[in-house]
């Protein structure tokens, strides 16, 4: 069986160093290189690589990003290439995740080869995922707002910019992204995504739908004294936050 | 602690004078703490003047006509103290040969002569004056004391910023992520493209070289500025390929002048790391130099994120910005500024105030 591979780095002559260490590997074949997260995240889900060289450091969605948006059993096996994470170095050595400083020894490269043959032969590192799973989660909670959102639909995840995002609904347990012309579920709660999203610049305008406030058009009064928003898109949704509070986030959005 | 000292001084004069005048006990007492005990109070007030009205070169007139002010109204006002606590009749020792303590009844009394007001003044100010300006110098050279320790700390802050730049200069060559970065892209051009490797090894040398080589000078002259800069940028050039994009707006007339070390390259590398590495899109970093009348304006920008307000943390100066702003304060006595904002176009944009010198300042 041929070992497929992935090579995911922003750097070019990072992805070539890789490429060049693998040209005297027998049983592998490269299937694909990707130059940043949501690329990566795509083609693992499209062509799920039995092995992916995952640089840490990568514009916007990093290595770990990626891994984040997949569920644990789906992940495929995977070696960190980093050049300087002293954090996430002694992650990987407590929960045994293969790793590879740039730039890295010929004979490092086969080690770790070695030990990724030995990973798929066994199929078994259900627990050790988990638990580094368990870590990335945790370092997420830790690094403030994200810029992204990982949305499911049925078997695979994409990221959504959340600047890109136009308005949330809610639909009881879960919320509805409305992303220009198209929408996306997201299996969590209106009150716990407006925890997680910052607040300068998304508002819960009412009890079930929160707004990018980028995308607000107008304030404008309704019937019966309530007001209502109207986004750039034309959608109006009702105001119960209060016209102050809004009219104030927005002069200092 | 002062009006330890005094009391202590108004115990010993009250303990000499019952031991060498016969006064009584408490009469002594009373008497010296009348005296010194008002010290006390006033030596703050002394203080206060000494410090507010220092004797130095250009202010000395103004400070003796004050003391001499403060001497007269606080004169005045022991000697009415004094006298209305301890009448003068109560001033004169007892009668030599009679008993220690009181003065029998039988005995007439001596005739009592006493003593106006004014004379009680006159004596006063006689005997305390040298007093006053025994505080007023203490005072005085207290505050010459913690002035020179001030100084002494002042100085001690500036060279461990100075160090501290230094140190920084030394980390920014040794940054981790840059440094592994830049080895690991010359081990791949080593197989791909040994020409370009080999540039790349000489620009990373040169690099550090001009590192280790200035970082016992202060200032440089932009264009040697630009040129240590131009190895760093070959650099990243050479990583990031066409995701980074290099313009350069340099008046002539700005080659000669000087700039502080390193002054320019930590703010292109915050703009190559915040703008430009965690970007997907291409980025360009701008580097202009002008000059106007007689300050130079360098910036750097980026067509980056911004200063990411969307963060938890609001956006926080880095080591590197707050160690050259804090290095531009120290050009001592010149307007220096450094000044970091949102462009409207997008990104970021540092700016460097410095006045034009082209001359090392010796």
């Amino acid at each position: 069986m041929r070992i497929r591979i992935l090579i995911v780095d922003d750097e070019t002559l990072a992805r070539a160093r890789v490429r060049k260490a693998l040209a005297d590997e027998t049983d592998v074949e490269i299937v694909g290189e990707c130059a940043d997260g949501p690329t990566a995240l795509e083609f693992i889900q499209d062509h799920h690589p039995d092995l992916v060289f995952l640089d840490v450091q990568m514009p916007e969605v990093s290595g770990f990003d990626v891994l984040r948006a997949l569920p644990s059993e789906k992940w495929p096996a995977v070696i960190f290439v980093t050049a300087h994470d002293h954090y996430a170095l002694e992650a990987f050595e407590v929960h045994a995740v293969d790793y590879l400083l740039k730039p890295f020894k010929e004979s490092r490269f086969r080690q770790a080869m070695q030990h990724v043959r030995q990973h798929l032969e066994n199929r078994d590192n259900s627990e050790t995922n988990h638990r580094f799973q368990l870590w990335l989660q945790a370092q997420e909670q830790n690094s403030g707002y994200p810029t992204r959102l990982t949305v499911r639909s049925g078997e695979r995840s994409v990221f959504i910019a959340v600047d890109e995002v136009d308005y949330i609904e809610a639909d009881s347990n879960y919320a509805i992204l409305h992303v220009g012309a198209t929408n996306h579920v997201l299996r969590e709660t209106l009150t716990s995504l407006e925890a997680r999203l910052s607040p300068k610049t998304f508002l819960r305008v009412n009890r079930s739908a929160i707004v990018n406030l980028r995308r607000v058009k107008a304030v404008q009064p309704a019937m019966r004294g309530d007001h209502v928003v109207v986004l750039q898109n034309g959608k109006e949704l009702p105001l119960t936050c209060g016209v102050r509070e809004i009219q104030h986030r927005l002069e200092f959005l | 602690m002062i009006a330890g000292f005094w009391a202590l001084v108004t115990l010993a004069n009250a303990l000499q004078d019952w031991l060498t005048l016969r006064k009584d006990m408490d009469v002594a007492v009373l008497f010296a703490a009348s005296v010194w005990l008002p010290w006390a109070f006033l030596t703050p007030l002394i203080a206060w003047i000494a410090s507010h009205f220092p004797l130095e070169r250009n202010t000395w007139r103004r400070a003796i006509a004050v003391h001499l002010a403060g001497c007269a109204a606080i004169f005045v006002l022991l000697g009415l103290l004094s006298y209305w606590v301890m009448p003068p009749q109560y001033l004169r020792p007892p009668p030599a040969g009679s008993e220690r303590f009181r003065p029998s009844a039988d005995e007439p009394s001596p005739p009592v002569i006493i003593p106006s007001i004014g004379e009680v003044i006159i004596r006063r100010t006689i005997f305390q004056f040298p007093i006053y300006w025994a505080i007023v110098g203490v005072a005085q050279s207290f505050a010459f004391y913690e002035r020179a320790r001030e100084r002494e700390r002042h100085a001690a802050v500036l060279e461990s910023r100075l160090t501290k730049a230094r140190l920084h200069g030394l980390q920014m060559q040794l940054n981790p992520h840059f440094l592994f970065n830049t080895l690991n892209s010359i081990a791949s051009l080593i197989h791909q493209n040994p020409h370009v490797a080999d540039e790349m090894v000489a620009s990373l040398s040169e690099f550090l070289r001009m590192t280790l080589k200035t970082s016992d000078r202060a200032e440089v002259a932009l264009r040697d500025e630009l040129a240590y800069l131009d190895h760093y940028l070959n650099i990243e050039q050479i990583r990031f390929g066409n995701r980074l994009k290099v313009e350069r707006q340099i008046d002539p007339a700005t080659l000669d002048l000087l700039v502080p070390v390193l002054i320019l390259q930590p703010l292109v590398e915050n703009a190559i790391r915040h703008g430009i590495e965690k970007q997907l899109a291409p980025g360009v970093v701008r580097i202009i130099a002008a000059r106007s009348e007689d300050s130079l304006c360098l910036q750097v920008a980026d067509n980056g994120r911004g200063l990411q307000q969307d963060s938890k943390k609001d956006f926080k100066e880095g080591v590197g910005l707050t160690n050259t702003r804090a290095r531009l304060n120290e050009l001592a006595g010149t307007p220096a500024s450094l000044e970091v904002r949102e462009s409207p176009a997008g990104g970021v944009v540092a700016e460097i105030r410095l006045p034009c010198r082209s001359q090392p300042v010796t």
